[in-house]
């Protein structure tokens, strides 16, 4: 095959000025390293959020969520209470929370979203699924930017003039590509141009301004005075009383690693949950079966015409293995396992047909499994007595689309299998559990 | 040949585990002492918001002079306890001896009233409550220690370095010199 020289020459000579303007715009505009301050414990106006984006290259890092949360409990609108040692709650004050900045309002709402009686555990305050967390953070990063923005210290690293002119640029060698190479080809490169300049723009979405970079210089000498204290790592969060607002910033500088561990504030786990449906707030971890038990969440008269056939298949394999010999005891162990479950499973669902159940509680996760040609639904219902453990019902995805995480809902589920005729939001629910739901219903962006 | 590897393997490994062992014992010493160093640092914050205290009400309430002798004698004592437990046992001394002076200075509404009154009240309550931050603080670094000076394999270097038991800062959580209604009314309930 011949190698196309004339047409890569003529492209990567279009390109070089292309990639030197990119190189020059970005080299300009990268923020400045801002020189350190002297140290001290003097505090700037800018919340610890905003702080974190300053010592950070004017990116904000995911310290700023429970920096943000501690920064609220030193400024008495919520308290964090250690119930054990290692054990901490969050407790929502009544007082008015006027005057937040809408980050600030977006931790408390989470706080509240979550609480139950106005108290919820620190393992508790996640940020929801790793796809709703993953939004959640990004709209809290997008808040903090724009609020350092209109304080002025810092500014979007590309502007929309200069990223559509880096745009309109780059259509000079994916014309001379398209011309030598076909349009596709030009194409293409174009598409990958604009990402490549997106890639390199969004290492860095922040720039510095004079301003910016006054207060960063202050903000890194607060970091150094703070860094001298060896004990300001191993504060545990209900330390802000003692701290107040320096642990907050403590936890924004990547300083106070004890009490941002202990309230991490980060996506929700699958498989382990706080749940305070039926009063009290406990840990629960949660299962989603798929093959044991066996038929789990599968519609009874399914799993018996299958558990018959398995019975018929493997007595009749038995029968014709009558004259085997002791070579053969595996493949005989195997199918007295396979009668045995079999034969299990067709009584589970002979009770089942005839027999279901009413039950109450919240949805403590909703999720999802396997492929998309053997996608399996789960919800996790925590009906509220006091199990440990909860094993997910595996539900039709039909019924599972309108369903909320936190919501409290009634499902109709036969005893064994728990195969889920019909689940809907309770009727019925007491008032407190209106409440709780209502508050614990999972921020939708 | 050997065996003289082998024995010096597991020499450098025992001792590779026994200096691992006792940083980490002398790190959670240290962080057991600092944490003693915060409480100290807020009992001498309300141990000089007495002085005050005492000379506000004695101007409304001269004659209550064994109230204030009590309040004295026992801030000298908290001040020169030199162990946790004389420390603790002095401090609940002392916050039974201010809830004494709180009693008196309820039968003087215009010294509640004042505003020096009101504010030393208020510290002294916020002092409080940072004492109770740092007891905790205190007693949790104290029951890190302790587990690991008295758990395998740690409590084998402890028991070989001598890493003394560390006692707890117990005082009388029940009994608060600040009468906690006076102050902690807050702002009205917001929605949520």
């Amino acid at each position: 095959m011949e190698v196309p020289w004339l047409t890569i020459g003529a492209t990567a000579a279009a390109t070089a000025p292309w990639l030197l303007a990119v190189t020059l715009v970005y080299l300009r505009r990268r923020p400045n390293k801002p020189e350190p301050g002297p140290p001290t414990l003097d505090l700037g106006p800018e919340p610890p959020a905003i702080a974190n984006l300053l010592v950070h290259d004017f990116r904000v890092t995911h310290d700023a969520v429970p920096a943000t949360l501690i920064d609220l409990a030193a400024r008495r609108l919520v308290e964090i209470e250690e119930r054990e040692p290692g054990s901490y709650v969050c407790r929502l004050e009544k007082r008015s929370d006027g005057g937040l900045t809408s980050y600030e309002s977006r931790v408390m709402e989470l706080l509240r979203s979550r609480a139950s009686g106005g108290i919820v555990p620190a393992g508790a305050l996640t940020t929801g699924p790793t796809k709703e967390s993953s939004r959640w953070w990004k709209d809290f990063r997008k808040e903090v930017v724009a609020d350092a923005q209109q304080r002025g210290l810092c500014l979007d690293i590309l502007d929309g003039k200069t990223f559509r002119r880096l745009t309109f640029a780059a259509l000079g060698p994916a014309v001379v590509l398209g011309l030598m190479a076909g349009e596709t080809a030009g194409l293409v490169y174009w598409v990958v141009a604009v990402l490549l300049l997106g890639a390199i723009m969004t290492w860095h979405t922040q720039r510095d301004t004079p301003a910016g970079l006054a207060a960063a210089s202050r903000w890194l000498g607060v970091r150094a005075k703070l860094a001298d204290d060896e004990a300001f790592r191993t504060q545990a969060p209900i330390a802000v009383t003692l701290w107040e607002r320096h642990l907050a910033y403590g936890a924004a500088f990547g300083l106070a690693t004890a009490a941002v561990r202990a309230i991490p504030m980060g996506a929700e786990s699958d498989h382990r949950a706080w749940s305070s449906y039926g009063g009290q707030w406990r840990a629960v971890r949660i299962r989603y079966p798929h093959l044991v038990p066996p038929g789990w969440g599968i519609h009874p008269l399914i799993v018996l015409l299958r558990a018959v056939l398995a019975l018929a298949a493997a007595l009749f394999g038995l029968w014709l293995a009558q004259d085997v010999g002791s070579a053969g005891m595996l493949f005989v162990a195997t199918l007295i396992a396979v009668v045995a479950v079999a034969g299990l499973a067709a009584l589970w669902a002979l009770v089942d047909l005839g027999s279901t159940r009413d039950v109450t509680g919240q949805i403590l996760r909703l999720r999802t499994h396997g492929d998309d040609d053997d996608k399996r639904y789960y919800v996790a219902v925590d009906d509220g007595g006091g199990s440990e453990t909860i094993r997910a019902w595996r539900v039709k995805p039909e019924l599972y689309t309108p369903l909320r995480q936190y919501e409290v809902v009634t499902g109709t589920i036969t005893r064994n299998l728990r195969y889920v005729r019909s689940i809907h939001p309770a009727v019925s629910q007491t008032e407190s559990e209106v409440g709780a739901a209502q508050v614990a219903a999972a921020p939708r962006g | 040949m050997t065996w003289l590897i082998v024995v010096l393997v597991v020499l450098v490994l025992l001792g590779l585990a026994f200096i691992l062992l006792y940083n980490r014992l002398v790190r959670l010493r240290n962080r057991s002492e600092n944490a003693w160093a915060q409480v100290e640092v807020q009992l001498k914050r309300r141990h000089d918001l007495i002085p005050n205290l005492v000379e506000t009400v004695k101007a409304y309430a001269a004659h209550e002079r064994g109230t204030f002798d009590s309040v004295t004698e026992a801030r000298t004592s908290a001040q020169r306890a030199a162990t946790v437990e004389q420390q603790a046992a002095a401090e609940n001394v002392l916050t039974a001896a201010l809830g004494r002076l709180f009693a008196v200075a309820e039968a003087y509404p215009q010294l509640r009233a004042t505003e020096n009154f009101q504010q030393l009240q208020s510290e002294l309550e916020e002092t409080e409550d940072k004492i109770a931050v740092a007891r905790q603080l205190y007693n949790d670094a104290v029951l890190a220690y302790d587990n690991a000076r008295e758990t395998v394999p740690t409590s084998l270097v402890a028991g070989m370095v001598r890493f003394e038991p560390k006692p707890y800062f117990e005082i009388d959580e029940r009994s608060r010199a600040v009468p906690q209604a006076e102050f902690s009314a807050l702002p009205a309930p917001q929605d949520g």
